[in-house]
């Protein structure tokens, strides 16, 4: 296998503390990677030991298979797409985007070509002669891919690029963006702290806490079978009880018995998910789910779904269903029962990391 | 509507003092400009007079103009060339040492300007300190009453109206800026005339104009480290008022040094708008 990049034992101390430990992982050609954690977790401190702008204490990077630990940034091959933009504000949108052609010298005729191939996956045609203060944070944010993209960097880093932005040109630019990198095939680090966005563009996400990885998968198996306790609950927005397994059983203070398929025993934490819980009026009874009573205590009405809070056994769980014809909705003090598959109810025991 | 008329009453008090105290007597030494000085020094006005352009020339008026332009000029460069490394460097200080050093800067500003050139006097006088250490080089006595003086001098008065305008537009410049030159190829050299270089010249702008315009027309400065023998145009002008009562000539003079203020302000503002596109 080749890999883009690759990461072995990187230590970053600040004066003050820890930026991040011992971190190794690697990266495959082609791959759209993304760094996910909460802020302060050290997966901007990552990006920025990639493109130089900061130095490891400890470890090594390799780029194509190349050491590139004593490269100045400027002879690294990559871009980065700032936060910020970080457009330079003194030059047309033209000139930002073949700023790094022209510094390198690049002759007119191949700044033409590639500025011609840059437009046509990014529409900006419109815009090439304006300022970067005239235009939008979306219009902005294309400038900066494309100036980045341009280059044909082997590794396109991007910091959390539409974090300026609101939800619904997000989500168009997020398409946009894993459309260009699918038909480029460049190899991209992306960093976000926006776990839907992450679940939605990557191939593969590294979730990150306090300086270190915790888990390397693809979306699904990250979602679905997290093997941290840190994972499983920054993914969705799981119903998390603490407690004991004993023979296929969770016991905690809240539960007498919720079936589990682990055959191990010991202190764990359980997770359900708010999505896999089904509700109904009567009891179901099946060796396959768990069915709980309760009380809605909730109703939250977000249009396109609803978040009902039931009361169990003095805790409260959540659950989420799509609004869709069949739903019927239950009134608030109404009995119902929980109920869903036994195989569903993650388990994470306190000694898994 | 409203909005604009508060506009109008507001740039009132401006426009009334520019009319009377600027305006208004341009129009009086443009009249003068075509007068005749008679030979009890009063000024006739009984018709359009040339005598101004014509002395012009008797008078030897052209080196001055020469001189100043050149002087003027090498003060704004030598000011620049001072200027700017150290506007960046105060910029690269922590902040408690940039507003330090920004105090130092403008601590000559509360002296008497008078008495500052004053002690330049001293300082370049016969046993003064700079003519001591410039003498162990060169063969001189005195440097007082030299165009050497003078340039020292004004560089000394306009090198802080160069340091800050050009500190203000580097603070304003974000480092993240530099870091994406970087990232887009550019070494160290590259991104500083890229990025930095190019985004504080309205800076530099502001400040040759506000180091050029006054070294044109200083009178002060070249009066007292030029001598009376070392004409500019500052103190040319001020000798044909109060001196040889020559009017018309006086004023011809001082449009001149209108003319190449206006003249030098506007090539810069045009610079600093092409300089975009």
């Amino acid at each position: 296998m080749t890999y883009a990049l690759k990461f072995e034992n990187v230590s970053k101390s600040f004066s003050t503390s820890d930026a991040i430990k011992d971190i190794s992982f690697e990266v495959e050609k082609g791959e759209f990677f993304s760094l996910l954690g909460p802020s302060g977790c050290g997966k901007t401190t990552i990006l920025r030991i990639i493109a130089g702008l900061e130095q490891p204490t400890s470890g090594d990077v390799y780029i194509n298979e190349q050491l590139i630990n004593d490269i100045e940034p400027h002879l690294r091959p990559v871009n980065t797409v700032f936060q910020s933009y970080s457009l330079f504000p003194h030059l047309t949108v033209k000139e930002n985007i073949i700023f790094g052609l022209k510094i390198r010298k690049y002759d007119k005729k191949e700044i033409d070509s590639s500025l011609e191939e840059v437009i046509a996956l990014i529409d900006l045609k419109d815009h090439l002669k304006r300022k970067p203060h005239q235009l939008s944070g979306g219009e902005q944010q294309r400038v900066a891919i494309a100036r980045a993209l341009i280059n044909k960097p082997e590794v396109l880093l991007m910091d959390e690029p539409l974090g300026a932005l609101d939800l619904k040109l997000r989500e168009r630019l997020q398409v946009e963006i894993k459309s260009i990198q699918e038909s480029t095939k460049i190899t991209t680090i992306y960093v976000t702290h926006d776990q839907t966005e992450a679940l939605a563009m990557s191939d593969k996400i590294a979730v990150m806490s306090k300086g270190e990885i915790l888990q390397v998968d693809d979306p699904e198996t990250l979602y679905e079978k997290p093997t941290n306790k840190f994972t499983s609950n920054f993914l969705g927005n799981p119903n998390v009880f603490k407690g004991v397994i004993k023979n296929e059983k969770f016991i905690s203070d809240e539960f007498e018995e919720i079936a589990v398929s682990n055959t191990k025993n010991g202190p764990a934490s359980i997770f359900i998910r708010p999505e896999i819980i089904s509700f109904g009026f009567n009891k179901v009874t099946s060796p396959n789910v768990n069915c709980v009573e309760g009380v809605v205590e909730h109703i939250l009405y977000r249009g396109s779904w609803l978040d009902v809070i039931v009361s169990v056994n003095n805790t409260k769980i959540e659950i989420s269903k799509e609004n869709n014809f069949d739903l019927s909705i239950p009134d608030e003090g109404e009995k119902i029962y929980l109920y869903w598959y036994i195989n569903k109810t993650w388990v994470v025991f306190d000694d898994q990391k | 509507m409203t909005r604009n008329k508060l506009n109008n009453i507001l740039g009132l008090p401006g426009i009334i003092f520019l009319s009377i105290f600027f305006f208004t007597p341009s129009l009086f030494i443009f009249r003068y400009i075509f007068g005749s000085r008679t030979r009890t020094g009063k000024t006739s006005f009984d018709k359009i007079y040339f005598d101004s352009f014509s002395q012009l020339l008797d008078f030897n008026v052209v080196p001055i103009i020469n001189k100043s332009v050149v002087t003027a000029f090498f003060v704004t460069l030598i000011c620049f060339i001072v200027g700017y490394p150290f506007a960046y460097y105060i910029k690269k200080l922590s902040t408690t040492m940039k507003y330090f050093s920004l105090f130092l800067i403008s601590i000559p500003f509360l002296t008497n300007f008078l008495s500052r050139t004053y002690s330049w006097k001293i300082l370049v006088s016969k046993n003064g300190l700079i003519t001591k250490y410039v003498s162990m080089f060169y063969d001189v006595s005195s440097l007082l009453f030299t165009d050497f003086a003078v340039v020292l001098g004004m560089v000394y008065v306009y090198l802080p109206f160069m340091i800050l305008p050009i500190f203000t537009s580097l603070e304003n410049i974000e480092d993240s800026l530099l870091e994406s030159a970087k990232d887009l190829y550019a070494n160290p050299f590259k991104a500083f005339y890229y990025v930095t270089f190019k985004l504080s010249l309205p800076g530099v702008i502001a400040g040759v104009v506000l180091t050029f315009i006054p070294s044109l027309g200083a009178y002060i400065i070249p009066q007292i480290l030029g001598g009376s023998k070392s004409m500019y145009l500052g103190n040319f002008t001020v000798l044909q008022f109060i001196q040889a009562s020559n009017w018309p000539l006086g004023s011809l003079v001082s449009l001149i040094i209108l003319l190449f203020m206006v003249f030098a302000i506007n090539l810069l503002f045009k610079f600093e708008g092409q300089r975009n596109l």
